[in-house]
């Protein structure tokens, strides 16, 4: 069985690391950020996969430097801006997190888009659980299938099961992941007003265009 | 630097040695399933009830893998026939919108109006629990239950009464209450079916079946004219359905109750009604022929513009045809002019005394299934008052038949008359469906407000808290046929998709909020089991009903005849003097006001009529892709030869003012209406920017109406309170 070499093992903490911004704040996801856990975890990965840190990295310090003052307000602040980019916003959801809304002839959930990717789980041995409330192309889950892909391949060993998930990941990306970030990515560095968002898109954009060549 | 002394390890939670790591970190979300080299799809049809209008077609959904794919009709439903209509075919835009409501959401702008952003932050269901349950007690204890109003048909009732509040608001009044109140004061029923399948002769006041396409109707009334039915059409505009008539007759808007009145007086005086039907069923007719003896074709056509020697030979084929039906549904003639309960009364007499209510072709009375009831586990207190905020209470027959007077409710939170109100519970009434709702936005400024929603439409903009509804795709309902039900029929619906983000129902969400009020006692209840019960008056469960097809008809599919003497009217027979509006002081018969009829517009002046799009839905669907590509905006249709005069060009922006307001609108040249005459599509001009298709596209015909005080209401409709929507002339001008 093959091990996860270094590499692997930062691009999995910093998509988990990313994962947690677009899931959504909470006041334990702030507690990281004023402890400076996110940001060293983001700084030592980006290292590692010798990504540079983005634009707006500075200003998401001088933010967080001046924010964890107020934790209750830099939440509010977060959960609003996360709304509007999001969820619900005035003018127009500028990034709505949902694979489908970009890739399908016109933008609405599910359709083929959708039962591709549930095809894509499927063949790589994952599922959601029944009760889980949001669809599966949604950007936190698509996230956390790029973390399965990272580490089971290596698990997997060489085998045919192996070649199966390597080609899985191959169509997940080509098809799908890479087609659909970028412009996510654009759409949420345009629009967003609060640099946590705009960094991580960013390091999402630069994450994606890196790996995209390697799988 | 060595792996080992990465500090993300720590974050991962990973131990490394020699350079590498072994093992995997845990995933919230996705978990191991044993892994399917073949692609193989899971396609499942599921039963269900579409809700966007109120037949309900009986449909099947087909889900491949948890998503569903297309939506079709149920072939065992006699209202959907097995089709659907645009607007049905379109659900799916509803459920798969981006634009949808997802996650409760308080604002955090305090404050309000159109164009304001209430800038939404998302909030756990808990927390928006707590939130409307605190605000709801807060003005109870404060202010009296009777300050908390619930907007949205009788889904609140019981929450209401748990609370003691008699405001409970529905939006009847600005739609379809004159055929309520009528035909529940002559027939004993809300209302009657047109059976095309079988008719020989269909006569139309502005009823535009074809323009609505609702799906039973329009499909059977299509095949009545390839049988060669006859189709008359008074419509000021020519309609689609005018458009599939023989004869169109472009009548002079808000007269159409004096053609009935004279084909009265025409079928009486020439003796052409069904004289033994008339004895053995009806009561009344002395005084009816009494009463229409004064409506000569001659003073008909005066006042509507239609030749007496027409209405006198319709009349006649009326009377002769082996069968014949006047359609009666929602906003046509009737309902936006004051003469409209009158003109339905009209109605109800002319398929009366020629033998047409519940034969073959007539009209029908809705075979409606029954279903065992369910009530609350324990009775209300009782209300606070009778007295409401709207000023129901002052028009019993109205109340009685269970509707709210809708348009004077904005003046009355205004002026706080008679007694202030707090809060609102508003789900499913888009602000839109609110005649002059400028008018409503300022009264709603002054409102907690609570909506239960499934899209960010102008409503949720307003709402202080923001609870995201399922859509019937995504529930289960037991449905009993109401629109088309020429025998008993009952549709069971499952959830074809399980709800999407974090949706929950209205009852579950009432539920939640009534328990941390301490009164969900009070409520009747619901779910899956109380489904069941419903229906074990037939020995059966909803999955019984799956198994058969998701549709039964308990009674068989023959149509079987009501017996027209044990009606529920006092005399148990069709009264065409009606003795409940005599009871009440009320005009008992369908006496023509004069005073009610426009003046003729002068140059530049018009009569205003309203209609809507074959695949919208009101203002519901503008916003759903399919429907919106089909018609993404609004117009007002002007004659060709008046914008000649105005100097107005097809395509061009106009002013349209009433005495209410005035929009900008593009116009639209056509022949096909009268020159005095234009009409807008309603459901446009949508201002909440978080619709991303359907905002800023077309303009409101509603900032044009009038939303009515009580007292004006009961000036000009005591009896069902309509709120006469175009009884009213516009100006017309270049922008
Ligand atoms: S008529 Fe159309 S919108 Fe109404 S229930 Fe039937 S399919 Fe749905």
């Amino acid at each position: 069985m093959a091990a996860m070499g270094e590499k692997d093992l930062a691009s999995i903490a910093l998509v988990r690391r990313l994962y947690e911004v677009f899931r959504g704040p909470d006041a334990a996801g702030v507690a990281e950020l004023c402890a400076g856990n996110w940001v060293s975890d983001v700084e030592e990965t980006l290292a590692v996969l010798g990504l540079a840190r983005p634009a707006t990295w500075h200003s998401l310090l001088q933010q967080l430097g001046t924010g964890c003052h107020n934790r209750e307000q830099m939440l509010e602040e977060l959960s609003v801006e996360h709304t509007r980019l999001f969820v619900n916003a005035y003018g127009g959801t500028p990034a709505p997190p949902y694979a489908s809304v970009y890739l399908n002839d016109q933008p609405m959930l599910g359709g083929q888009v959708t039962l591709q990717v549930i095809e894509w789980y499927k063949r790589a041995g994952v599922a959601l659980p029944p009760d889980y409330p949001e669809p599966p192309d949604y950007l936190p889950v698509e996230l956390e299938f790029v973390i399965h892909l990272i580490q089971s391949i290596p698990e997997a060993g060489t085998g045919q099961a192996a070649s199966q998930l390597r080609l899985v990941q191959r169509e997940f990306w080509q098809d799908h992941f890479r087609l659909w970030i970028p412009q996510f990515v654009a759409r949420t560095t345009e629009e967003s007003q609060h640099p946590l968002y705009t960094a991580s898109a960013e390091i999402l954009g630069a994450f994606v265009q890196q790996r995209a060549v390697l799988v | 630097m060595e792996l080992t002394r990465r500090n993300f390890l720590k974050y991962l939670g990973i131990a490394a040695a020699a350079g590498t790591v072994q093992g995997k970190i845990a995933l919230d979300l996705l978990r191991p399933v044993p892994s399917q080299a073949t692609t193989e799809s899971n396609v499942i049809y599921k039963a269900g009830v579409c809700g966007i209008c109120g037949m309900n077609c009986a449909m099947k959904g087909k889900v491949v893998d948890g998503v569903l794919i297309k939506l079709e009709g149920n072939e065992l439903d006699q209202q959907s026939g097995g089709s659907l209509c645009a607007k049905g075919n379109a659900g799916i835009n509803i459920l798969y919108n981006p634009d949808r409501l997802k996650y409760p959401m308080v604002r955090t702008n305090p404050e309000k109006g159109i164009g304001v952003d209430p800038k939404w932050k998302r909030i756990s269901w808990e927390e928006a629990f707590d939130l409307a349950a605190q605000k709801l007690s807060e003005i109870k204890e404060q202010y009296g239950g009777k300050a908390i109003a619930w907007f949205g048909g009788h889904k609140g009732t019981d929450f209401l009464k748990a609370i003691g509040s008699p405001n409970d608001f529905c939006h009847h009044s600005t739609c379809d209450t004159v055929r309520e109140v009528a035909c529940e004061v002559m027939l004993g029923t809300s209302a009657y079916i047109p059976d095309f399948a079988e008719t020989d002769y269909i006569l139309s006041f502005g009823w535009d079946q074809f323009g609505k396409a609702k799906n039973a109707w329009a499909r059977l009334m299509a095949k009545a004219l390839d049988r060669g039915a006859k189709l008359v059409v008074f419509d000021p505009r020519l309609s689609p359905t005018a458009s599939k008539a023989q004869e169109w007759y472009p009548v002079v808007p808000g007269t159409d109750h004096a053609l009935v009145l004279a084909m009265l007086n025409v079928i009486i005086s020439e003796k052409l009604y069904d004289a033994e039907y008339v004895a053995k069923y009806t009561t009344g007719f002395d005084k009816l022929a009494e009463e229409v003896r004064k409506y000569s074709p001659e003073w008909a056509a005066e006042l509507t513009g239609v030749p007496a020697a027409d209405i006198v030979r319709i009349a006649r084929e009326f009377a002769a045809a082996k069968s014949a039906v006047i359609p009666c549904h929602k906003r046509e003639a009737a309902q936006v002019h004051p003469n409209g309960m009158a003109l339905v009364q009209g109605m109800i007499a002319l398929m009366a005394i020629t033998g047409n209510f519940e034969r073959r072709g007539g009209a029908m009375f809705r075979k409606k299934a029954k279903l065992n009831k369910v009530s609350p586990p324990e009775e209300a207190p009782g209300l606070e008052t009778t007295i409401r905020v709207d000023g129901a209470d002052r028009l019993p027959i109205l109340l009685e038949c269970g509707h709210a007077v809708y348009q004077s409710i904005a003046d009355a939170i205004l002026e706080e008359k008679p007694y202030p109100l707090k809060a609102a519970i508003i789900y499913k009434q888009g602000l839109f469906s609110m005649p002059n709702p400028a008018k409503f936005v300022e009264a709603f400024k002054k409102l907690f407000i609570i909506n239960i929603n499934i899209q960010p439409d102008e409503m949720a903009l307003l709402a202080d808290l923001v609870l995201p509804d399922v859509t019937y795709m995504e529930s289960a309902t037991v449905s009993v046929r109401k629109y088309h039900a020429l025998y008993p029929q009952i549709a069971v619906s499952e959830p074809m998709v399980k709800p999407m983000y974090e949706t929950k129902s209205r009852s579950t969400i009432i539920r939640e909020i009534a328990k941390r009020m301490g009164i969900d006692q009070y409520l009747n209840p619901s779910g899956s089991s109380v489904r069941d019960q419903q229906l074990s008056l037939y020995g059966l469960t909803q999955k019984d009903v799956i198994a058969q097809g998701g549709v039964i008809s308990p009674e068989g599919t023959e149509v079987k005849y009501k017996d027209l003497t044990k009606l529920s009217t006092p005399s148990g027979k069709i009264e065409l003097y009606a003795t409940r509006l005599a009871e009440h002081g009320y005009n008992p018969l369908p006496t023509h006001r004069d005073e009610w009829i426009l003046p003729k517009p002068k140059a530049g002046e018009f009569y205003l009529v309203t209609t809507r799009f074959a695949t919208h839905r009101h203002a519901q669907m503008q916003n759903y892709r399919w429907v919106h590509e089909i018609y993404p905006e609004n117009y007002v249709s002007i004659n060709k030869k008046t914008a000649a005069i105005l100097g107005i060009a097809d395509g061009e922006e106009v002013i349209v003012e009433s005495p209410y307001g005035q929009i900008k609108i593009k116009a639209k040249l056509t022949e096909a209406i009268r020159p005095d005459t234009v009409c807008i599509p309603h459901g446009y001009g949508h201002w909440s920017k978080y619709l991303s298709n359907a905002y800023s596209k077309g303009a409101n015909d509603g900032d044009l109406a009038p939303a009515r005080s009580i007292e004006e209401t009961l000036e000009m409709d005591p009896v069902a309170g309509s709120n006469n929507d175009c009884h009213l002339l516009v100006k017309v001008r270049k922008a």
